[in-house]
């Protein structure tokens, strides 16, 4: 048994494109945004101490990410900071958000009393939810 | 069989015996060549990273082919000029809100510097005079008794005369106090203690002669050399004063030096619109906008720090160093309209570090800005307004006709006729930032007419700064319960002493081993903690985080002679009153928001009870700044905080 793929008037049957061509840019509109709304995290060169215990937790922009890199310098939110902005913009967030959570990228070689300072600041400031990010296999990879 | 299949056999025969040769040969090679039978691939470390590095630099060479490729290709006129100006329209956003805060910033310090300068006018020049005479008078004095009791005891041919010089100079100090700093008096006074220095000499000589003649008689030798000991350390103490004076006319005391330009109090041009300016313009605003700021704050820190020490304003402008602006950057010579995609990215770049020039610059004046806020409330008093009742070494405040409320603080701070317990709070409450303290300020105007209104001290006549002995001091039982801390609240159940443990300390500055303040170091304009200054035997000093284990402190990279400084913050949730204890080795200086609450003087070791203020701390964080000045060996310093309840 054949089938007939000719209509009435004996023209081939088209599948619309025009739809799926609207679809298919719609979603790539849409990564587009979404990718456009991820917080810019600029790297900094630091290298991770290795924890065996950490506790791993899902990877959010819900937070300030203060990095200390082998020589000491200060990085807020990716972007080099002096001990006095930080000062000011520890304080500030001490006053808005006191709940926000604060990550703490360190290198594995920067001088202790640096990152003693930091945590020492935060505490000052009453930003009790800090936590100092560790090396992960999988995240990092 | 047909010739066909006769040929194809042929041909596989042919096929097989290629395949047996190539087998064979194959075979061969596999049992001749070691290489080949390996089983896994070993290799030298050496050799694995000499590859990797080949790799990478190849990698490399064909990367930075590839960039100046593409650097090189030149883009289209339009193009280029149309991604400029959306790099620049984005930078130019950064730098916008940078700017409009630099310009409350110096609006706000034009109106401290104003009235600063104001509260300068009204100073009685003869405030400065005194200064002088609070530390000469007690040394012109021991010098004086001194020489009759070495004329009484062991009188010699010149020992009169030294008791004589020695009278005329006390006598000369006392009389014209208020006037030890006008050339023709200090010139004088100079040469009368050029007399004094003489005649002493020639004592001297004669005692050295005389003592030649019992030379066995040990406890007279002993005796008499202590008493021209103690004439000898007076009169070279004198010395040493009069040579760090500089005298000055009474009418020169309270004005400006020549290149200091008071900002413009009439209408001044319009502030251009910033979103008309392009990159370039705004960074110059910028620029421009620091100056300004940093002009204020100098003029405005140097009349703070003249009325507070009692010095002349010239003296005081040299003694300020507000922070210099970044090294030189500009971003005119950015290639505009870029021709290539190179120049483009060198276009993005450059503006990127005026972006963080800018950064910088508003930073350093939000510091002088944060700083100008916490002393914009000290030393406005005038003469009429001095606190009756504080506390004055010698009872002679009311020579001038009154003194500034910040040299009335800095001379109660001294321990004036309360000794070891002072009540800062009167000067603090009048005399204060808002409730703010440093950098917690939201801005605004700072009304300098108003401060005056906010406590019922100042014009009542009831200061009161001696506060009665607290009943609780054991050096011990401070030392057993304190515990660290620096944030402070009401609900704490903790309630005893606590001691500040964590600070930022810089040093060592060269103080020569003059432990009297004369000298003043740049932390003292400004706490800046990114800045670097020279300090001791040409080394740079920084702020460096230390947190002492105890109640001593004990600068980093301690050495003699030498000046540190200690700044640190505290939190309070609410205004509160506070008993401070301070122990020093050697003397201290202590500022609670820009309010000199704390000296002491001369070499001191460290003693927990060595003083007592009773301070305020306003509401938020309070800032501390600590001065500490090392003579011979060791460096140490204790703040400890109490609640006055506790302690009386």
């Amino acid at each position: 048994m054949r089938i007939n793929l000719q209509n009435h008037e004996g023209n081939d049957e088209d599948i619309p494109l025009s739809p799926l061509i609207d679809a298919v840019f719609l979603l790539l509109i849409f990564f587009l945004v979404a990718t456009m709304m991820k917080k810019v995290n600029r790297d900094i060169d630091i290298e991770l101490p290795e924890s065996v215990s950490a506790e791993r937790l899902a990877p959010t922009d819900e937070n300030r990410v203060i990095g200390i890199d082998a020589d000491g310098l200060v990085y807020y939110e990716g972007e080099p900071a002096s001990i006095q902005s930080l000062h000011i913009r520890i304080r500030d967030l001490g006053i808005s958000d006191p709940d926000m959570q604060i990550r703490l990228d360190v290198d594995r070689e920067t001088p202790t009393h640096r990152v003693i300072e930091v945590l020492d600041l935060c505490r000052f400031n009453h930003l009790g939810n800090v936590g100092i990010r560790t090396y992960d296999e999988f995240y990092n990879r | 069989m047909n010739s066909t299949t006769a040929n194809r056999r042929i041909r596989l025969r042919t096929v097989l015996v290629v395949s047996l040769v190539l087998q064979t040969v194959g075979l061969v090679l596999f049992v001749s060549c070691d290489a080949l039978r390996r089983t896994r691939m070993t290799t030298e470390q050496e050799d694995v990273l000499e590859r990797n590095r080949e790799a990478r630099e190849r990698l490399e060479l064909v990367e930075r082919k590839k960039r100046e490729q593409r650097e090189h290709t030149e883009l289209k006129k339009e193009d280029a000029e149309r991604l400029a100006r959306n790099i620049e329209r984005e930078q130019a956003e950064k730098m916008i809100r940078r700017i409009e805060d630099m310009r409350s910033i110096r609006d706000e310090l034009e109106q401290v510097e104003a009235a600063k300068m104001e509260d300068i006018t009204r100073r009685d020049p003869a405030e400065v005079s005194l200064s002088l005479y609070d530390r000469l008078h007690p040394l012109a004095l021991a010098l004086a008794t001194n020489a009759v009791h070495q004329d009484t005891t062991q009188p010699l041919p010149a020992s009169p005369a030294v008791a004589e010089a020695a009278s005329v100079f006390l006598r000369r100090v006392e009389s014209d106090r208020s006037r030890l700093l006008e050339p023709e008096v200090f010139d004088e006074l100079q040469a009368l203690h050029d007399t004094t220095r003489e005649r002493q000499g020639d004592y001297n000589h004669q005692l050295d002669d005389a003592q030649a003649g019992y030379r066995g008689d040990a406890d007279r030798l002993r005796r008499e050399n202590h008493i021209e000991y103690q004439v000898n350390c007076a009169r070279d103490r004198i010395s040493d004063l009069l040579g760090q004076a500089n005298p000055v006319m009474s009418t020169d005391v309270n004005t400006a030096p020549p290149f200091y330009e008071p900002p413009e109090s009439g209408p001044t041009d319009a502030a251009p619109d910033l979103s008309d300016l392009s990159a370039p313009e705004l960074f110059h605003e910028a620029e421009t906008l620091f100056e300004a700021i940093r002009s204020s704050f100098e003029a405005a820190r140097a009349a703070d720090m003249a009325l507070e020490n009692r010095m002349p304003l010239t003296e005081a402008f040299d003694a300020v160093a507000a922070p210099p602006p970044p090294s030189g950057f500009s971003p005119d010579q950015l290639p505009f309209p870029p021709g290539t995609v190179g120049e483009l990215n060198e276009y993005r770049e450059g503006l990127t570090r005026a972006v963080q020039n800018v950064n910088d610059l508003w930073q350093r004046a939000h510091t002088m800005g944060a700083a100008g806020r916490t002393f914009a409330g000290i030393g406005s008093g005038t003469g009429e307004q001095s606190p009756p009742g504080s506390a004055q070494t010698d009872g002679q405040g009311g020579a001038g006709g009154g003194e500034s409320r910040g040299a009335s603080a800095a001379r109660a701070a001294g321990g004036g006729d309360g000794g070891r317990f002072v009540d800062m709070t009167p000067f603090m409450l009048a005399g204060g930032s808002d409730g703010s303290g440093y950098g917690g300020g939201g801005g605004g105007g700072i009304d300098m007419t108003h401060r005056s209104q906010r406590s019922g001290y100042q014009s009542s006549g009831d200061m009161e700064t001696v506060v009665r002995e607290p009943s609780r001091l054991s050096e011990q039982e401070i030392i057993k319960e304190a515990l660290p801390g620096r944030r402070f609240s009401r609900s704490s159940t903790r309630t005893g002493w606590l001691y500040i443990d964590t600070w930022y300390v810089i040093g060592p500055f060269e103080n020569h081993g003059r432990v009297d303040f004369r000298q003043t170091f740049p932390p003292e304009t400004l706490v800046d903690l990114d800045a670097s200054y020279p300090g001791k035997a040409g080394r740079t000093v920084t702020w460096q985080f230390h947190q002492s284990d105890n109640i001593r402190v004990k600068p980093p990279d301690e050495s003699e002679s030498s000046t540190y400084y200690g700044y640190t913050e505290v939190y309070f949730d609410e205004t509160t009153e506070m008993m401070i204890a301070v122990a020093s080795d050697d003397t201290a200086r202590i500022w609670i928001n820009g309010v000199r609450v704390w000296e002491d003087a001369g070499n001191s070791p460290w003693r927990l009870d060595e003083g007592f203020r009773k301070v305020v701390f306003n509401q938020g964080f309070n800032t501390i700044l600590l001065r500490i000045d090392n003579g011979p060996v060791t460096c140490t310093f204790s703040l400890l905080l109490c609640p006055p309840d506790a302690v009386m």
